[in-house]
């Protein structure tokens, strides 16, 4: 286990290395930086990087590192209930699809998932707007709460600051423009948990111990929860740093669509501003937390599928 | 000779067992038709029809489709809000979108692919860890990601986000061929050959590569419906074909500007990437089932 730990923290080390590389390459390309000093200039700005000395953004002034505390939390918080919702209701799906195999539930579960991976995300967005917000007006199109409250900052996350707060108006305020970019960006990976799902489940009721358990007559809920979600995991645990990777890339777009104040929309409008020195940041930023988000999930689902084997000999 | 003729009649070839296979399946033979379609329309009309998705017309902007009231037959989708008609735009934007999006998978499968390979198959074990682990980094950063800082070093235009999008597939071909080639080489028949003498790239090219052609084509075909849809996000976000030149993505970002004033122009590209990418993966879907009957643990 040690061996498996010190592999994976060198690993972390090496493309940490290269992705400092990659960044001191974009910052030649966008800054000017002398030949003749590029060894100096790059352990300068690597250290910089590293000890999160971002220096200030060219277009508004203001440090990078308190920018991206106000930009950070709407993203994560996005992101984290988007992945919530999707796995909830997408390893559902799965279950039901896979026990039922051959069935109707199933052709639609199959339906679904094809669909999902099929439809880009932008997409979706747009037709959610034309739905709920220009033919039946409930939802509104852009932001995160209305401009009229004044919500105060406990712990910049503003669906916990709501709920701190305690006034119901702008509880509902804040669910309402919650609701729609959440759903469109649940539906993608909600269709790739329900496929996973699917197709480890149909694998696992081969095994004779499902078939043992329908004999001993435990219910299709029973078998599904006890005996199916528990060894299915592993393989959902597997693929998660991928559907993480994607879920990213779609908030980019959920964002700009819908003026999420988020990173995606931050990123977008420096690259218009072509301001450099965001870009470079917020990827190394974002690039080394999913690079601990991928080790992370890595040993976790070694010490699952370790378990595992263990348990059944 | 005469029952020889017959004998070869009756005796079906691979290409027609595989036909037969491929077949029994409904919904991959409509998959097939609708991208065999597709292909024509995109690629293969516009040789003969003259589309003209440039020319604007300030007197006929904003025409809604041809089969609504105020439609016009002449504008068979109506017009953009320059007056352009929309059907040219939208085969054209079609095509040039599937054509990059091609483009980055075929060689990034061929670069990945041959990495994975060689990594597979090397028996150093340092160059087995470089080649396996080099592009490891992208894998852990999202693909629009990367657009953005290719896009942030070399300017925003097409073949850029296309390049970019061919570098965010690469780690996805190593790592799945990487894998692929490790599982087949531990198998008996495998080693049988190895222990027959045969060469490494004998090995490589006769016995691992056609075994492992069906994970090459799910991941392919998948890989194919990946670059459209991060093709045309790149584009939606204004980043990668520029204005006048149309492309899926530009387009439905044009349309939601003017969603208050004509629904159809921010449906429709969308209804037309859809078809398109759920055929090519009910194709590939259909291919790998094909190559994987008689395979006991086909997943």
């Amino acid at each position: 286990m040690i061996d498996f730990l010190i592999k994976k923290l060198e690993l972390f080390f090496i493309t940490l290395f290269i992705l400092t590389l990659i960044l001191f390459w974009a910052h030649i390309r966008l800054g000017d930086v002398e030949i003749n000093k590029i060894v100096p200039e790059y352990i300068h700005y690597a250290g910089n990087l590293v000890t999160l000395n971002f220096g200030n953004s060219t277009e508004s002034g203001m440090p990078i590192i308190e920018e991206m505390k106000l930009f950070f939390p709407p993203t994560i918080e996005l992101l984290l209930l988007s992945l919530a919702v999707s796995f909830c209701v997408g390893i559902f799906l799965g279950i039901v699809g896979g026990l039922n195999h051959h069935s109707v539930v199933d052709k639609f579960v199959y339906g679904f998932c094809l669909l999902g991976s099929s439809v880009p995300v932008y997409w979706s967005a747009q037709i959610f707007i034309l739905l709920f917000c220009i033919y039946i007006k409930i939802f509104p199109t852009t932001g995160n709460i209305s401009m009229l409250y004044d919500v105060p900052r406990y712990s910049g996350f503003l669906v916990i600051d709501v709920f701190i707060q305690g006034n119901n108006e702008i509880i509902i305020d804040m669910l309402k423009h919650l609701a729609l970019p959440l759903i469109s960006l649940s539906l993608v990976p909600c269709a790739t948990f329900a496929r996973i799902t699917r197709r480890s489940t149909i694998n696992l009721t081969q095994n004779y111990f499902i078939k043992a358990a329908y004999c001993r007559g435990e219910s299709r809920f029973d078998i599904g929860v006890h005996h199916v979600l528990r060894n299915i995991l592993p393989d959902i645990v597997q693929k998660l740093n991928i559907i993480i990777c994607n879920l990213y890339s779609s908030c980019i777009l959920v964002e700009v669509i819908f003026d999420w104040p988020g990173t995606g929309l931050w990123i977008t409008q420096s690259i218009n501003n072509s301001d450099g020195r965001i870009i470079e940041t917020t990827t190394f930023v974002l690039g080394t937390s999913f690079l601990l988000l991928n080790i992370t999930l890595d040993i976790l689902s070694t010490l699952v599928i370790n378990r595992t084997r263990l348990t059944h000999g | 000779m005469f029952d020889l003729n017959r004998e070869a009649r009756e005796i079906q070839s691979d290409k027609d067992i595989a036909w037969e296979i491929y077949k029994k399946s409904t919904t991959d033979m409509i998959g097939l038709y609708t991208l065999i379609l597709c292909i024509c329309v995109i690629f293969i009309l516009p040789i003969w029809v003259n589309f003209d998705p440039l020319t604007q017309n300030v007197a006929e902007r904003l025409l809604p489709p041809s089969w609504s009231d105020r439609g016009n037959l002449h504008h068979f989708l109506g017009t953009d809000e320059f007056g352009r008609d929309f059907l040219s735009r939208l085969l054209i934007g079609a095509q040039n979108t599937t054509k990059y999006a091609f483009l980055a998978c075929f060689s990034s499968l061929i670069i990945g692919t041959s990495l994975g390979l060689m990594s597979a198959m090397s028996r150093s074990r340092t160059r087995k860890g470089v080649l396996h682990h080099i592009f490891d980094i992208l894998f852990s950063i999202p693909s629009i990601l990367i657009a953005f800082i290719t896009i942030g070093i070399l300017g925003a235009s097409l073949p850029h986000a296309a390049l970019a999008i061919g570098v965010s597939l690469l780690p996805r071909f190593i790592h799945e061929s990487y894998c692929a080639a490790k599982k087949e080489l531990e198998k008996e028949y495998v080693r049988a050959e190895i222990s027959d003498g045969s060469s490494r790239l004998h090995l490589t090219f006769t016995t691992i590569l056609p075994n492992i052609l069906s994970t090459i084509i799910s991941n392919m075909s998948q890989g194919i419906s990946i670059a459209i849809i991060d093709i045309a996000a790149v584009g939606y976000l204004g980043f990668g074909a520029q204005p006048p030149t149309p492309e899926l993505g530009n387009m439905l970002a044009s349309g939601i500007d003017i969603i208050y004033v004509s629904t159809s122009k921010a449906i429709i590209p969308g209804v037309a990437m859809i078809v398109l990418i759920a055929s090519i993966q009910l194709v590939g879907h259909g291919i790998c089932r094909v190559l994987n009957t008689g395979v006991a643990d086909a997943a």
